[in-house]
């Protein structure tokens, strides 16, 4: 996508929600909240921005996507699903025994996973090695790192931080969903002393602030990367928890979702008023 | 034969590789001089990488890179590699089965007195419990040879335990096989299986039971994983006992690993596992510390000698 198309993304954004909803709801459980957090940010990533053959999904000429906090792999499904790398219908195994989609992504099961997430901080080191391996071999993907705020907590993170920024990797994109909330609370309450942007700038990143749910804005700060040559780029996207289900935005108790008989029916309400302006 | 620097070894042949294959990458967490890695990092700074002392950066690294077709070989001190950065070895390059060399740098008591932060006794037990990991503990600087460019053919992990002490070099005139135990010295009435620096201490203590009208067989274990189980069945319808030794913890290590060959093999004689009693962590010379863990040729010669007379062989 050459120019930001609002409405293609944000209708893909609504669809990977509408694939986490549906999943949860069939399924009885799974991690909702950061996975409606970074819906909008996938689909932009993967409709508008990133260079891929969605026939051929782990080339190695195709940018790359680490998503570090692999607990929010419904919306990774989703917009694998919204590209067409993978059928929909494979969401209705999610959990059962020997599913591709398990509760965390795993790369050895399922087309365009990079590797396996869900322990954190693991992202960005990998994402170093897909960026420093394209400047060994002289390619020019890009690779982007997805990864939440509570787990900036992992100390592996400030180490991978450290070497991108040391070794001048601008191919190396990363982007922190900040909701704000962790399991036990705020982030601003178990442990944020400072912001992530002063952060990883002090280590020599450029960085930039955006909010997490303007598809244009996200897809216009994405294409004007490297924010300086010879620097990795941080996208500190600001972002509500459990976005799209107005119960559940902003609530700390939505990180792991057990919908009940009244929330189920709601949630899936929401989402289909929501999709009234796609309806022909 | 002469004895030579095993860490020259590696240097010299990582470098030949090195040349050999431009995908071979050299991956040092501020341990490219300590570990051998210094030939290469100076003729081939573009493959060069410098993490600093960052290991769990440096396995993601290494992980991601193998995925782009590069084959890094990473050289870090043994405790570092194996244990500070585990999980993203279990997770990024087991589970993964990532085409990726990991050197623990000085194993087992190489480090003798530096203490137990940089003696290395569990990390054959956790690396041979990872996923898809061949795990390799050459003996000299013969064997690290021959390991390393092993190593590089596997198209998946390997974990190589580097000796650091020079030692005699057992012979220039073997056939080192991937996965096969090397029949050093036949025998009939038990039979010692070393790994590591310990195949040359067993050859020692084979020859001292001569004089004790023993016959013990020799089997060199280079390969932990996956284990050569074949000789160690057949072994066992001809000794009446098997004596295992290690410069590891005996707790779940190459020993255990026998045993639980053995568990399954009806009427198998008893084996006995020599190695350093769990949570042990005497400091001092290399050599004077493998004696007061009963590893030296003698001490290991002697304790066979009192389990031969317990068994009347």
């Amino acid at each position: 996508m050459e120019t930001c198309n609002r409405d293609a993304l944000e209708c893909g954004a609504y669809n990977i929600r509408k694939h986490i909803v549906n999943t949860i709801v069939n399924n009885g459980e799974g991690h909702g909240g950061g996975a409606m957090s970074c819906s909008d940010i996938l689909s932009v990533l993967y409709l508008g921005i990133m260079k891929l053959d969605k026939n051929n999904p782990n080339a190695v000429g195709n940018d790359k996507l680490l998503l570090s906090a692999g607990h929010k792999c419904l919306a990774l499904y989703g917009a694998l699903a919204v590209k067409g790398i993978i059928d929909a219908s494979v969401l209705d195994t999610y959990n059962k025994l020997g599913s591709p989609v398990p509760g965390h992504p795993d790369a050895t099961k399922l087309p365009g996973v990079e590797f396996s997430t869900g322990s954190l901080g693991h992202g960005l080191p990998l994402g170093c090695g897909y960026a420093l391996a394209a400047r060994m071999k002289n390619m020019n993907y890009k690779t982007y790192v997805l990864m939440g705020d509570g787990e900036q907590g992992e100390g592996s993170n400030w180490e991978a931080a450290a070497f991108a920024a040391h070794n001048h990797l601008d191919n190396l994109i990363a982007i922190i969903d900040e909701n704000g909330l962790q399991i036990n609370g705020t982030t601003a309450k178990v442990c944020k002393p400072t912001s992530y942007g002063e952060r990883y700038a002090a280590f020599g990143w450029s960085v930039r602030t955006v909010d997490g749910h303007d598809v244009e804005e996200l897809f216009n700060t994405l294409k004007a990367v490297p924010f300086e040559k010879g620097k990795p780029s941080l996208i500190v996207a600001r972002t509500r928890k459990g976005k799209g289900l107005s119960f559940m935005e902003d609530n700390v108790k939505y990180h792991h979702w057990h919908p009940d008989e009244k929330e189920a029916g709601q949630a899936l309400e929401e989402i289909e008023q929501a999709g009234k302006r796609w309806a022909k | 034969m002469g004895s030579t620097d095993p860490r020259k070894a590696f240097e010299d042949e990582f470098l030949q590789l090195g040349r050999e294959n431009k995908n071979i990458v050299g991956v040092s967490c501020d341990s490219a001089s300590g570990g051998g890695l210094g030939a290469f990092f100076r003729e081939f700074p573009e493959r060069s990488v410098e993490a600093g002392i960052s290991e769990q950066n440096a396995i993601g690294i290494s992980a991601a890179m193998s995925r782009q077709g590069l084959i890094p070989v990473m050289v870090v001190i043994t405790p570092f590699i194996t244990m500070r950065a585990y999980e993203q070895v279990r997770d990024d390059i087991g589970y993964m089965n990532a085409n990726v060399k990991l050197v623990g740098s000085g194993g087992g008591l190489a480090y003798s007195t530096l203490g137990s932060t940089h003696q290395a006794v569990e990390d054959v037990a956790l690396m041979r419990t990872i996923p898809n990991m061949t795990v390799l503990s050459p003996c000299d600087a013969y064997d690290v040879k021959e390991a390393l460019r092993m190593a590089v053919k596997i198209k998946g992990p390997v974990y190589i335990r580097m000796p650091r002490q020079a030692r005699e070099i057992i012979s220039n005139e073997r056939n080192l096989r991937l996965e096969k135990a090397e029949e050093l010295k036949k025998g009939d009435d038990l039979a010692i299986l070393a790994t590591g620096p310990m195949v040359e201490e067993a050859q020692i203590a084979a020859e001292i039971l001569k004089k004790y009208d023993i016959d013990a067989a020799v089997l060199g274990y280079m390969t932990v994983k996956p284990l050569d189980e074949d000789t160690i069945k057949a072994y066992a319808g001809k000794v009446k006992a098997f004596v295992t030794v290690e410069e590891h913890s005996v707790v779940n290590g190459f020993g255990t690993a026998v045993a639980q060959c053995l568990a399954a093999v009806k009427g198998a004689p008893p084996v006995f596992i020599m190695g350093i009693p769990e949570g042990a962590k005497n400091t001092g010379p290399y050599k004077e510390l493998l004696e007061y863990y009963g590893l030296t040729g003698e001490k290991i010669a002697e304790n066979i000698k009192r389990i031969a007379e317990e068994l009347e062989i």
